[in-house]
C-alpha cells in the first residue's frame, strides 16, 4: 500500500513503533514487536522471571482514542488462556483480571475499555492515562513496570 | 558511528550542563544531588530512594520519580538531561508511590 493510502491512525502508529522510545525499550528487552496487522498490534512483554506474556492491542483511531491490551497468546494467535495470565496479590492481581471484561483488557486507566465509567481515575489516577503523545510505549512502560515489580508472582497457574 | 562493544544501544549525550542539581522530596523531606546529564531517571530513582530515604529495595521498587509539580512521571530510561527546560540545570522530582487501580 503506498505511503498515501495508509490511513492516518494506522501512520501515526507505525511512526511510533519506529520511534527511539519504541526501539530503546525494545533493546532494552522490555518489549517485543511480533506482529502488525492494523488495526491490531501483537507485542510481547518481558517479566522479571523471563517469562514472556502477550499483549493484543487494539488501535483503531490510534492515538486520538486510548488503545486496548488483550493478553494474548503469541504463538497460538489467541487469547491467553486464565491460566497464563500473570499472577500477583496487589496491584498485578487488579490491573491483570481474567474476569474484567472477559478477559478483553486490563484494568487500567491507560486502557480503552477500562476507563469507560472510572471516570474517577483521571483525578486518582492522571500518572496512569492514556496519553496520545506518548501512546503505546506509554502502555508498555506501565505494563513493564507491573510485570517486573515485587508484586508479580509469575503465572496463576504455576 | 562505531558499534558498541557490548552489544547495547549507543547513547550520546551532548549537554550544555556539566551536571544537574537535583532535589527529590518525599514525605516532608529533600534530599539533593548532582548528576551528569547522560545519568538515567532510574538511576536517579534508586539513588533517591536507597541513599537518599534509605528504603528497602522492596519499597524501592514501589515508587517513582514525578516532576514536581505535575502528574508526568519520566520513563526510566531517559538521560535526565532531557528534562532540563531552557536556561535551567536543575530538576525537581516527587518521590512517589505506587497506588493500586480500584474502583
Amino acid at each position: 500500500m503506498s505511503e498515501a493510502l495508509i490511513p492516518p491512525d494506522e501512520r501515526v502508529l507505525r511512526l511510533h513503533l519506529e520511534s527511539g522510545r519504541f526501539r530503546s525499550g525494545a533493546a532494552a528487552g522490555r518489549w517485543r514487536l511480533a506482529a502488525v496487522a492494523f488495526p491490531q498490534v501483537i507485542i510481547g512483554g518481558r517479566a522479571r522471571d523471563g517469562i514472556e506474556c502477550g499483549f493484543r492491542f487494539e488501535c483503531r483511531d490510534y492515538p486520538r482514542t486510548a488503545v486496548a491490551a488483550q493478553p494474548w497468546h503469541i504463538e497460538k494467535n489467541a487469547p491467553l488462556p486464565q491460566d497464563q495470565w500473570p499472577r500477583g496479590q496487589g496491584r498485578v492481581a487488579l490491573a491483570f483480571n481474567p474476569g474484567w471484561k472477559g478477559g478483553a483488557c486490563l484494568y487500567l486507566p491507560c486502557d480503552r475499555l477500562s476507563i469507560e465509567g472510572h471516570d474517577q481515575w483521571r483525578n486518582q489516577h492522571p500518572a496512569l492515562l492514556w496519553d496520545s503523545e506518548k501512546g503505546l510505549c506509554k502502555y508498555l512502560t506501565i505494563i513493564h513496570e507491573l510485570l517486573n515489580c515485587g508484586d508479580y508472582g509469575g503465572r496463576r497457574a504455576a | 558511528m562505531p558499534e558498541p562493544g557490548h552489544g547495547h544501544p549507543l547513547r550520546l549525550h551532548v549537554h550544555r550542563c556539566r551536571a544537574i542539581a537535583v532535589a527529590v522530596a518525599f514525605n516532608g523531606e529533600t534530599v539533593n544531588h548532582r548528576f551528569g546529564p547522560g545519568t538515567t531517571v532510574e538511576t536517579v530513582k534508586k539513588w533517591a530512594a536507597l541513599k537518599g530515604f534509605h528504603m528497602t529495595p522492596q519499597d524501592a521498587a514501589e515508587h517513582v520519580l514525578q516532576i514536581s509539580g505535575t502528574t508526568t512521571r519520566p520513563e526510566p530510561d531517559p538521560h535526565i538531561g532531557s528534562l532540563v527546560t531552557a536556561g535551567e540545570c536543575a530538576l525537581r522530582f516527587d518521590l512517589v508511590p505506587l497506588k493500586r487501580v480500584e474502583g
